[in-house]
């Protein structure tokens, strides 16, 4: 496969890590810069560590895979650290600090936390402790980057989380949410039944439950206009989908989706599931024909545009699919007028400053000081 | 193109795409190496874009789709390579601490020479080499976790400004670079002086000193000191490109070599002094 690698041969990899041992170094060698590109090697990393197959793992193939678990690992204690701390500062503050995405599979130890890369925190407050909040983490050593008014502005009137804030000595970024999905959207989700499933896990932070921790990694997947990583979370999705299949738990799903207005994504993601890594979890079936084509569609955009955006796996197809739900993601970010007028300043603003020569012409003075401040 | 494969010991870079007017300079000093079956890092050496292809050239270094740096003028490519290739080991080799520092072997002991800017490491370590030292590393110590021993590198030291004329009036058929002018660090070109063969020779072997070299021209005579290992144990966590990544295990590294080593401070205006203090003082003179 060394000539020709292809998306089904990193498919078959996650399938069938047990069946890597028959890897040429040359295929080896194809396999591993595809999975340091998807964010997938310490992934396999750790499942193949676990097998008996990994003593017959070649040497110069087991350093790669030993070096991504050591950075796996660090970065895994980093997110503990810097999960207690924050879950420490507000927690004083009367408000439940959620946290979401890579970090939550982290705190939880679900199957995929092992080798999960993350390159920031996400976390999800009640909107009526958002102020609180940013105000603590502000002044403890948490502070926003310079940005543009105009970009402080979208952050704050339109999105579902507040300009991202850094740790002054660490450099960590965290992002706080106090919805899963931009509220100018109209598609953002009601909370009751995200909220209503938070669990207090070992370690004493707060994750949300199985199925809505699954569902919201569907809605962040489906609705982002840049799929980098999508491989990487499908298998996210598949590892969480193993993990805690059951009745009662698609039931949940089924019932998240249904409030939330996302069963369309649900089915693309679940079908895709199904057909990359061979399981048969439950797929609702649509009434409306217009649903069960916009359905197909998408399953067919998706298959295409969840490829690693890796050289080797590139095609015309794939770059095509990627563009689709660029604009797809933006489309559902915004109502139509709001879009035009957000790309209308973007582009002002950037052909000012062009014709300025200054790139940072918007850009406020960071006041490092606030940080220190009472 | 027929990629060009960099086998520097420990690691292999496959080149895929890389400006005909390194070739030289890639055969210079990876010309005779041994290609093995399996690349660790696929890179490639680029224009930035089709303007900047013909309007003031660019190159960018670009790893397995990753670009660290910003593009370089065109004429400081093989430089950038280098350079390039340091970044790829500094941010994939987690199974050895790396320390920015040179790496001097004499009678099967390994010196350390830790990177302090303008402190003329990099002479001194071809200086050395001239004299029949093998140079283990120019730029990066790669040190085992369990055993404490020093790797070899098959990479070439990277030399600035007047020291590239210094290195050619000592050994005048030094393999030398051409001079990449004008870059961050001044002139910059690459010498070597070991060939594969002389390579393949080499072990990993254990570290007996840590020293940290001042040169200073004005100097009337040599001066040492011993240094409290507290400070260097904090020195070389700095020096370390993944101390961050290692944690604990590099703290552990850190302390037991320190508690084995030898530990200098030398300020030095003669080449030759420092060539007798280190037989005399780090590895002995062996058997």
């Amino acid at each position: 496969m060394a000539h020709n690698f292809t998306f089904e041969h990193l498919v078959q990899a996650i399938n069938s890590p047990h069946q890597l041992v028959q890897l040429s170094l040359r295929e080896w060698e194809s396999l591993l810069f595809v999975l340091k590109t998807s964010r997938l090697e310490a992934y396999l990393a750790f499942v193949l560590h676990d097998l008996e197959a990994w003593h017959s793992i070649p040497e110069q193939v087991r350093a790669h895979l030993s070096a991504a678990m050591v950075y796996a690992q660090r970065q895994n204690d980093q997110v503990f650290h810097e999960g207690q701390e924050i879950h420490d500062l507000l927690m004083a503050q009367g408000v439940t600090p959620v946290f979401l995405k890579g970090a939550a599979y982290i705190v939880a130890a679900t199957n995929n936390a092992k080798g999960r890369l993350c390159s920031d925190i996400d976390l999800l407050v009640k909107e009526d402790g958002l102020a609180i909040s940013e105000t603590a983490l502000l002044n403890n050593f948490w502070y926003h980057k310079t940005i543009t008014d105009y970009d402080d502005k979208y952050y704050r009137e339109y999105a579902h989380e507040i300009p991202p804030l850094y740790h002054l000595t660490r450099g960590t970024v965290l992002d706080l949410h106090h919805n899963l999905f931009l509220p100018i959207s109209g598609k953002a989700p009601p909370l009751e039944q995200f909220w209503q499933g938070v669990v207090c896990q070992e370690s004493g932070l707060y994750t949300l439950e199985p199925a809505a921790m699954f569902m919201h990694s569907i809605i962040h997947l489906m609705l982002n206009e840049e799929v980098v990583y999508g491989f990487r979370d499908m298998v996210d999705l598949k590892c969480l989908a193993q993990q805690y299949d059951s009745v009662g738990f698609w039931q949940r799903v089924e019932l998240i989706a249904a409030e939330s207005h996302f069963e369309t994504e649900l089915n693309v993601v679940v079908i895709l599931l199904n057909t990359w890594f061979n399981t048969a979890y439950p797929v609702k079936r649509f009434e409306g024909s217009l649903q069960r084509r916009k359905l197909q569609l998408l399953v067919r955009i998706y298959k295409y545009a969840l490829i690693p955006e890796h050289p080797a796996l590139h095609s015309l197809r794939s770059g095509l699919a990627r563009f689709i739900v660029f604009v797809r993601g933006h489309s559902i970010k915004m109502p139509l007028t709001v879009l035009v007028k957000h790309f209308s300043i973007k582009l002002w603003l950037g052909c000012r400053n062009w014709l300025r020569g200054d790139t940072t012409a918007d850009a406020k003075p960071v006041d490092l000081g606030a940080a220190f401040k009472r | 193109m027929k990629p060009f494969f960099i086998n520097m010991g420990l690691f292999q870079a496959k080149v895929n795409d890389y400006p005909s007017s390194i070739s030289p300079a890639l055969n210079q000093i990876y010309g005779d190496c041994q290609p093995k079956e399996m690349s660790d890092f696929t890179v490639s050496l680029a224009p930035g874009s089709i303007v900047r292809k013909y309007l003031r050239p660019q190159i960018v270094f670009e790893s397995n789709t990753s670009i660290p740096f910003k593009p370089l003028p065109f004429s400081q490519a093989y430089a950038l390579l280098e350079w390039g290739l340091n970044w790829c080991l500094a941010t994939h080799d987690f199974n050895h601490l790396l320390l920015h520092s040179a790496v001097l072997v004499k009678n099967n002991k390994a010196v350390l020479f830790p990177a302090l800017p303008g402190s003329g490491k990099s002479t001194l370590s071809c200086w050395l080499a001239i004299q029949g030292w093998k140079l283990y590393s120019d730029e990066m110590a790669v040190i085992d976790t369990d055993s404490l021993t020093a790797e070899p590198l098959y990479r070439p030291a990277c030399i600035k400004n007047h020291s590239i004329e210094l290195v050619r009036s000592w050994q005048p058929d030094a393999t030398i670079t051409k001079v990449c002018s004008d870059t961050a660090k001044g002139d910059v070109a690459h010498a070597k002086f070991q060939t594969w063969e002389d390579y393949c020779r080499l072990q990993p072997v254990e570290i007996a000193g840590i020293v940290f070299p001042k040169y200073d021209g004005n100097l009337s005579e040599e001066q040492y000191y011993t240094i409290a290992k507290s400070q260097v144990f904090e020195e070389l966590c700095q020096h370390a490109f993944n101390y961050h990544v290692l944690g604990y295990q590099a703290f552990d590294t850190v302390w037991r070599l320190l508690d084995k080593v030898k530990v200098f401070e030398v300020h030095y205006s003669n080449l030759g002094f420092m060539d007798e203090f280190l037989l005399d003082e780090v590895v002995g003179h062996g058997a």
